[in-house]
């Protein structure tokens, strides 16, 4: 997973495709202008560890800047889940990258903004107060 | 090795017998046989300890019980430590301080090292590893046979250890949990607490408790998490709010002292948290929700619905946004149901349909006869999750 010759010089892309477990699907890259990782699937007890796993490495391996989640391939998503998606925000503060959920699907958005109160925390896309 | 020999080492440790024993003499008798077969001088069982981040003597065959029980090393120094870090057998035939920790391998004089990782459920749960104090050459066949053994010594403590969870976590929640509701002119109590169908015990809890200004605290929550750890958690947070409660009135004011003191000493953990302090003689209840499901409100003529309340993040979180307390009104004759979110989550639908079906169920009455309703009819005995239950109802005038 290689870097730019110094920061900001020129442009860099870190492509990073996961194997998928059994029910996630996590992709995501790094280049100049930031970090996206997307989802695909449920977020449960057996699936969540993976998207953190994998937003780690991302998040250690490039310069500090914008990181968008995109969830909305991401059905379901139960406390594991939650609590999975809080520790991605507090490694992201600890490593000085800005976390934005970009997209969530309508019955993950019910449970973990309207009814967890998360979507402050979690930036998620139309829902910043 | 001739055909014969292998076998019969495979069955030394194999052998459906030791299944019978209990943790301790499987260890024991599994670390007389590898000693004998490997024809080695020392073989010692270290088990990880997670809370602690250590490597801790558990059982040994070789060594003199005063030289490696209490033996504890920290993670990340020494020879053990590498095992556990590789998740694969390692030979040493470099003892000495710089790749050693443990004081009972250096005092004892072990020239060469084998060490294999004990894993279970795709955790690394400890080390198995020989020792000699003549040089010796450890084959892969040595190898292969301290690696099924050790397997075998890992598969018996995920058991032993399980067994073990469940016994305290059941203890420790009947120790926690109010055997009897407080009395409270005005109003009628009750409560439930089931614990989950594959979970088992885990971290929901309830409780209520009067406060010096006559009004009383009413509180649901669940931690993050299953089994004994989110049992503890369960029981520090359910401590902390009980002190905070009888210093401040506000219950947003304690949801956010609450949030502070499980991000800075249960880093890690989450929980999401309902607080409400009720008048019983007017019915004014203040509440706070910490990323919990609002209670449902069933008022005399019978129609239930969900407190409008819009919930601040879960404690833990670290969500340093100003919380809120909303005033709900609970009128004479009224039902207030708290509950957690294993009583209305379900896999395969959406949690508006678990939500409207308990709307459905709550109805106002007595609070045993509501807890027993929604006991029998939301399916409660097969749902996956623990579940607490707190049914507060404002007697008529």
């Amino acid at each position: 997973m290689g870097q730019g010759a110094s920061p900001g010089a020129g442009d860099y892309r870190v492509c990073m495709s996961v194997a998928e477990v059994p029910g996630l699907k996590v992709t995501g890259h790094i280049d100049a202008s930031g970090g996206r990782v997307a989802a695909e699937g449920y977020l449960d007890l057996s699936t969540a560890g993976h998207l953190v796993e994998v937003v780690g490495e991302l998040l250690r391996s490039g310069q500090p800047g914008p990181l968008a989640l995109d969830l909305a391939e991401v059905s379901f998503c139960d406390s594991a889940g939650i609590t999975a998606l809080v520790r991605i925000r507090h490694e992201c503060d600890e490593l000085s990258w800005r976390l934005e959920v970009v997209n969530m699907s309508d019955p993950v958005r019910r449970v973990v903004v309207d009814l967890t109160g998360l979507g402050p925390f979690l930036n998620v896309a139309g829902d910043s107060a | 090795m001739g055909r014969k020999e292998r076998l019969r080492r495979i069955d030394a440790v194999t052998d459906a017998a030791l299944s019978h024993l209990d943790v301790d003499e499987l260890f024991a008798e599994l670390l007389q046989r590898v000693r004998t077969l490997l024809a080695v001088d020392a073989a010692t069982i270290m088990l990880t300890d997670p809370e602690s981040r250590e490597l801790v003597a558990a059982a040994s065959d070789g060594l003199e019980d005063e030289v490696w029980q209490g033996l504890r090393l920290a993670e990340g120094t020494g020879f053990a430590s590498r095992v556990v870090a590789e998740r694969k057998p390692i030979v040493l035939n470099q003892v000495d301080a710089t790749t050693v920790a443990s004081p009972a391998v250096l005092e004892k004089g072990m020239v060469t090292l084998l060490g294999v990782p004990m894993i279970a459920g795709g955790d690394v749960v400890g080390v198995l590893q020989v020792g000699t104090l003549q040089s010796r050459e450890f084959t892969p066949d040595d190898a292969d046979l301290l690696q099924m053994a050790g397997d075998r010594a890992a598969a018996a403590s995920l058991a032993g250890l399980a067994r073990l969870d469940r016994a305290a976590t059941l203890a420790l929640q009947r120790g926690l949990l109010p055997t009897h509701l407080p009395l409270v002119a005005g109003l009628d109590l009750a409560a439930r607490y089931v614990p989950g169908h594959k979970s088992g015990v885990g971290g929901d809890w309830y409780d209520v408790f009067s406060l010096r200004s006559g009004r009383i605290g009413v509180v649901v929550g669940d931690v993050a998490g299953r089994g004994l750890r989110a049992a503890v958690i369960m029981g520090r947070l359910r401590s902390a709010l009980r002190a905070y409660a009888l210093e401040w009135e506000e219950p947003a004011k304690i949801m956010t002292l609450l949030d502070l003191k499980a991000r800075h000493f249960e880093t890690g953990s989450l929980a999401t948290v309902s607080y409400a302090t009720l008048d019983p003689e007017t019915g004014a209840m203040e509440i706070s929700l910490a990323g919990h499901l609002p209670p449902v409100l069933a008022d005399a003529t019978g129609a239930a619905h969900l407190a409008t309340i819009v919930p601040d993040a879960p404690v833990g979180v670290g969500d340093t946004r100003p919380r809120t307390s909303t005033t709900v009104d609970v009128p004479p004759g009224a039902m207030c149901l708290f509950y957690t979110d294993g009583l209305v989550e379900r896999r395969d639908e959406h949690i508006d349909v678990g939500l409207a079906r308990l709307c459905d169920v709550v109805r106002p009455g007595t609070a045993e006869g509501v807890c027993a309703r929604v006991v029998a009819e939301m399916g409660v005995v097969q749902a996956h999750d623990d579940i607490a239950l707190l049914a507060v109802s404002r007697t008529s005038l």
